[in-house]
């Protein structure tokens, strides 16, 4: 029986955005930039650089793990009892830059198991909840007619 | 309503309006109804009546352990994606 409490989950966004890759990098790694679009923090785009990004639901610790200028960049991403890695790639497209995010990483007991809310998620659910339109309405309550 | 239609497959095709449960219920059995009955005493669904039609909704925040991180987390990276996106504007400008 693989034991799946450590089998890493992913997700990924991309988007195409319309700049170059020359013009979104600054975004990702200059402190007062990431602030504006992501979280305060003490980034710098310097492998091996532990830094935290803090919002008023919670503090995520993270440490540089690569850095290819306008190319990729990728991080830890500790929070809670989360264990990740977010990855960006930038690659040229004729109209800008297709973006890419992934962040692969597993939580030791995986809410498949359902054991009830342990720890901090329910905070951090709850947080993103009351933060709902801070965050653009990232956790709507889906509602459909039926099971 | 369908549990299982004619052709068999119990795949969930389109979205069943819940008004149909009651002839799920006539036709006998536990089928949906019963099942959203369960999941609104556990708190997990809330109801909301709509002339005959009954929406339910998922209580996120009860559902939450049962939902993975990452149904969570690319909600918060589309959302973050939006304001980057908003920020290389204002850089362009």
């Amino acid at each position: 029986m693989t034991n799946t409490a450590t089998e890493t989950l992913s997700v990924v966004v991309e988007r195409e955005i319309p700049f170059p890759p020359e013009k979104i990098w600054p975004a990702l790694t200059q402190p007062h930039l990431i602030e504006e679009w992501l979280m305060t923090n003490d980034f710098k785009p310097v492998v091996g650089h532990s830094f935290t990004l803090r919002a008023d639901w919670g503090v995520v610790d993270c440490q540089v793990l690569a850095v290819a200028p306008n190319k990729t960049l990728s991080y830890t991403w500790g929070a809670y009892d989360l264990r990740s890695v977010v990855t960006w790639t930038l690659t040229p497209t004729s109209t800008g830059t297709h973006l890419r995010m992934e962040q692969s990483g597993f939580r030791p007991d995986q809410p498949q198991y359902y054991q009830g809310a342990k720890g901090g998620w329910q905070g951090f659910f709850a947080a993103l909840e009351r933060n709902k339109s801070e965050l653009g309405g990232g956790m709507t309550s889906q509602s459909w007619a039926g099971a | 309503m369908r549990t299982r239609d004619r052709s068999g497959s119990r795949g969930r095709k389109t979205p069943w309006r819940v008004q149909s449960v009651r002839e799920g219920q006539e036709l006998g059995g536990k089928l949906l109804g019963g099942h959203l009955g369960v999941l609104k005493q556990a708190g997990l669904v809330r109801d909301r009546h709509e002339g005959r039609q009954t929406h339910y909704s998922a209580q996120l925040g009860a559902l939450a352990p049962l939902i993975d991180w990452t149904s969570q987390m690319a909600n918060f990276w589309q959302s973050r994606f939006d304001h980057l996106e908003g920020l290389l504007k204002r850089m362009d400008q």
